[in-house]
């Protein structure tokens, strides 16, 4: 028997797959892939473009480059400009929209959350830029200056120089190691050619997911993408691949930040795999475990102890193998060894004792109830769809909760022991001078 | 879900730090219960995925959070719970100042926190809810607290003034009486404090020097006579937005997109609240070899604002802007309790979510150049640095 596959109810587009009430949909020309959560109680609706390209895309020299053209594209195309009064906030905050973009390691992303009546705008716009942007040299002298000092602003915060440094370390081949804002030196030689290259190779449609969510009706969302994006061709030449992989390391590497403050702060991080390995989810729950609320293991141990102000942690979920942190900052009168100790006391403790079964419970609570916060409004189920959109799989989002319900006391302990090895971790010390 | 915010009056005395032994007590509010310790009191509220947090401002306490709503009574009894019967252990109260004393030495090495700080000190005297002081003074102060002096004002605070609690989310069906009786009986609110003037608007300037840093926080501001229920704060308020409230305002649109000078920029009316005003503010970061040429075209902007005035085609624009604006505040639970909330604390009334759009539509450009002339003065400005000095 023909298995047929769902009805599309645009036939400009290919139905994909539903899950967790998101439908998949793939524009059968370009190639542009479509993702639909329908809310229709909701006035409001977020329209959301998130290209596969990110920090981890950029060569040696070219570090920021994602970043800085996400920056250009609010210099807006012949349509949407700041001369003509359409400049791409004009057009959108005057509906009293919410918008920005961001980048990152793997992704770049648009959106705008707004009356759900005016969605079609934030498509138009998008759809634009997408090929037409108008990168002047200009431009990018003007918004150079703008990024250094947002990049001065970053440098301010010594926790966040010393995560930056924990990463650099830690990747020494693989392009995690830089921060996604760039090198100081690469943002300032950077040139509008090689900004327009960049462009040029990596924003097309088959490159690219729209998220719609909120108070639309999906036939009507599909019609209206179809008609602003369906005219953009594919990318002429495959998006290029990422081949380099992190050489396996072996022993543990240190990095010191000198920076005057008053208390220092330590960060240990593990290589950790791929988001969309079999064991990113038991990571997940043992970060979730360590760190989360008033009842995890390092608030009691360090935090509750006045060892420190507060810790924090997470297991990344990136394309490539990325890091599992941990991190705190000193409570007065307490020394950076102490504080790594007790960290690393704590990871020992669950590699040799494993974890209980309520705690467990207590994680599957979390994932559950943040899978209502999640669908509360517009936007917040758009950005837990970009970053599983980014790691390469946007059902990430909606299975979490039957994802987590497979994972054992027994996983975790395993992962524990598999991944978080004294050889495979950076420790960072932010010195106070 | 449901999403709930509460809060009621304390008014603690300024002048006499008490503000202080409230934001002990509150801390300590989910540190133990007659009822539970700290840990059975954590795992609780997360066994459920629920968030729980208690606040403290200048007027009140109040807490915060969201849950599944089956959820609710329960999260709600230990808010309750935690007000009513915390113990207030002395030896949590010596971690929590820990905590408190490295939170005020963070402070004094960010820059945006020093540089708030110090135009408020160019502005309001001692005793003025608006007012910080020096973080360094702050931590003094914070070293002679006691776990009495919170016990004291958890005793004399805690138990007066009406409980505003706002739901939002799933909350058709629910009996509201039945949520509330479980906060007790409550004594009538405390009469507030009269709030000192602020300073007469002199051009004034302060420059704090945070080491090691790599970009400078600046802060232009004066007092404004204008609480928030009054009836010129809305036009203002308006006026401001043109100046700095978005992307598309004109100080991003030519300090940052034309110029260059800066990531962020931002204009607003900060402070105002019930019964007193607050401040014009300007905030803005600059690199340290743009320092004097941002400064300067800040004050130019701020002027042609007052010269020029409000177009028509500008009004409507952000009359439309903050219209679009309420709609997607108010599209998430936490958003509709957190304005609901503000409006009650702001003196606005019940129905100010509804009459808002309304008034927002009435304002006319005359009207509003008008109440901007008369309350914004450019030459009045003072300002605040803080970065690496010296400039």
């Amino acid at each position: 028997m023909e298995l047929r596959p769902a009805a599309s109810p645009h036939p400009a587009f290919v139905f994909e797959e539903d899950s967790g009430g998101v439908r998949a949909y793939r524009h059968r020309e370009n190639g542009l892939q479509v993702l639909v959560l329908e809310q229709p109680s909701s006035p409001v609706a977020t329209f959301m473009l998130t290209y596969r390209v990110g920090s981890r895309n950029e060569g040696l020299g070219l570090t920021g480059s994602t970043h800085f053209l996400e920056h250009l594209m609010f210099k807006g195309t012949e349509r949407f400009h700041k001369d003509a009064g359409t400049s791409v906030f004009q057009a959108l905050q005057r509906h009293g929209a919410q918008v920005n973009a961001t980048t990152w390691l793997d992704r770049t992303n648009y959106y705008a959350l707004l009356p759900a009546g005016e969605v079609e705008t934030a498509m138009e716009i998008e759809a634009d830029r997408m090929r037409g942007l108008r990168l002047a040299d200009d431009a990018v002298t003007s918004e150079k200056t703008v990024i250094l000092n947002e990049l001065d602003r970053g440098e301010n915060d010594p926790v966040r120089r010393l995560y930056h440094l924990v990463w650099a370390t830690a990747f020494q081949a693989h392009p995690y190691g830089h921060p996604t804002i760039g090198w100081r030196s690469d943002v300032e030689a950077v040139t509008p050619a090689a900004l327009r290259g960049f462009y040029d190779v990596f924003y097309w449609p088959d490159n690219a997911t729209a998220t719609v969510i909120g108070g639309v009706d999906e036939a009507e969302a599909l019609a209206l993408i179809d008609r602003h994006f369906g005219a953009i061709p594919k990318a002429p030449a495959p998006i290029p691949e990422v081949f380099t992989r992190e050489p396996e390391q072996a022993g543990e590497r240190r990095v010191l930040l000198r920076q005057e403050a008053q208390l220092g702060t330590v960060v240990l991080g593990w290589k950790a795999p791929p988001g969309l390995h079999d064991d990113a989810d038991a990571l997940a729950v043992l970060a979730l475990l360590l760190t989360s609320g008033k009842a995890s293991r390092l608030y009691r141990t360090l935090v509750d102890t006045a060892l420190a102000t507060y810790v924090g942690g997470s297991a990344s979920r990136l394309r490539d193998p990325g890091l599992f942190t941990l991190y705190a900052g000193l409570a007065p009168g307490k020394t950076h060894a102490e504080v790594e100790d007790a960290l690393r006391r704590e990871v020992r403790r669950v590699a040799a004792d494993g974890v209980a079964d309520d705690e467990l419970a207590r994680a599957r609570a979390l994932v559950r109830a943040h899978d209502a916060y999640a669908r509360d409004g517009a936007f917040a189920a758009a950005s837990a769809l970009n970053e599983a959109i980014a790691c390469g799989d946007w059902r990430l989002f909606t299975t979490a909760e039957e994802r987590l319900a497979r994972i054992a006391p027994e996983d975790v302990q395993r992962v524990a022991q598999t991944y978080l090895l004294d050889d495979a971790l950076t420790v960072g010390h932010h010195l106070p001078d | 879900m449901v999403s709930f915010r509460a809060s009621f009056e304390t008014h603690p005395d300024l002048a006499a730090h008490e503000d202080l032994a409230q934001r002990l007590a509150v801390r300590l509010l989910d540190k133990g219960t007659r009822r539970r310790d700290r840990f059975a009191f954590a795992e609780a509220l997360e066994t459920k995925g629920a968030t729980l947090a208690f606040t403290a401002d200048e007027h009140r306490v109040g807490f915060a959070g969201r849950c599944l709503r089956a959820d609710l009574p329960a999260v709600l009894d230990l808010a309750a719970e935690a007000l009513r019967e915390p113990l207030l252990d002395a030896a949590e109260a010596s971690k929590v100042l820990t905590h408190l004393d490295a939170a005020y030495r963070h402070a004094e090495e960010d820059t945006a926190a020093q540089s708030d700080a110090a135009l408020s000190r160019l502005i309001y005297p001692h005793g003025h809810p608006n007012r910080s002081e020096p973080f360094e003074q702050t931590r003094v102060a914070l070293a002679a607290l006691t776990p009495d002096d919170a016990r004291r004002f958890h005793e004399r605070h805690f138990r007066s003034g009406p409980l505003d609690l706002v739901l939002a989310g799933d909350v058709d069906g629910l009996d509201r009486a039945d949520l509330l009786d479980r906060f007790g009986d409550r004594a009538a609110a405390p009469a507030p404090p009269d709030v000192p003037a602020p300073f007469e608007a002199v051009p004034s300037g302060i420059e704090v020097c945070v080491p090691g840093k790599t970009s400078y926080d600046v802060r232009l501001g004066h007092a404004v006579p204008l609480p928030r229920p009054h009836p010129d704060t809305l036009a203002f308020r308006v006026a401001l937005f043109a100046l700095g409230g978005n992307f598309s305002a004109r100080l991003m649109q030519t300090v940052r997109d034309r110029d260059g000078l800066t990531y962020g920029i931002s204009a607003a009316l900060d402070g105002a609240g019930a019964t007193y005003g607050g401040h014009a503010l300007v905030r803005a970061n600059f690199s340290p070899d743009v320092l004097g040429r941002g400064l300067d075209r800040v004050r130019e902007e701020v002027q042609r604002l007052v010269d020029e005035g409000l177009s028509e085609d500008e009004l409507a624009t952000v009359q439309q802007t903050l219209a679009g604006t309420h709609v997607v505040g108010l599209s998430t639970s936490g958003g509709a309790a957190a304005a609901m909330v503000a409006a009650l604390e702001n003196g606005l009334g019940a129905d100010w979510l509804t009459v808002y759009p309304q008034r927002l539509q009435a304002l006319t450009t005359d009207g509003v150049n008008d109440v901007l002339r008369r309350y914004l003065r450019p030459a009045a400005l003072a300002v605040a640095c803080a970065g690496p000095f010296a400039v």
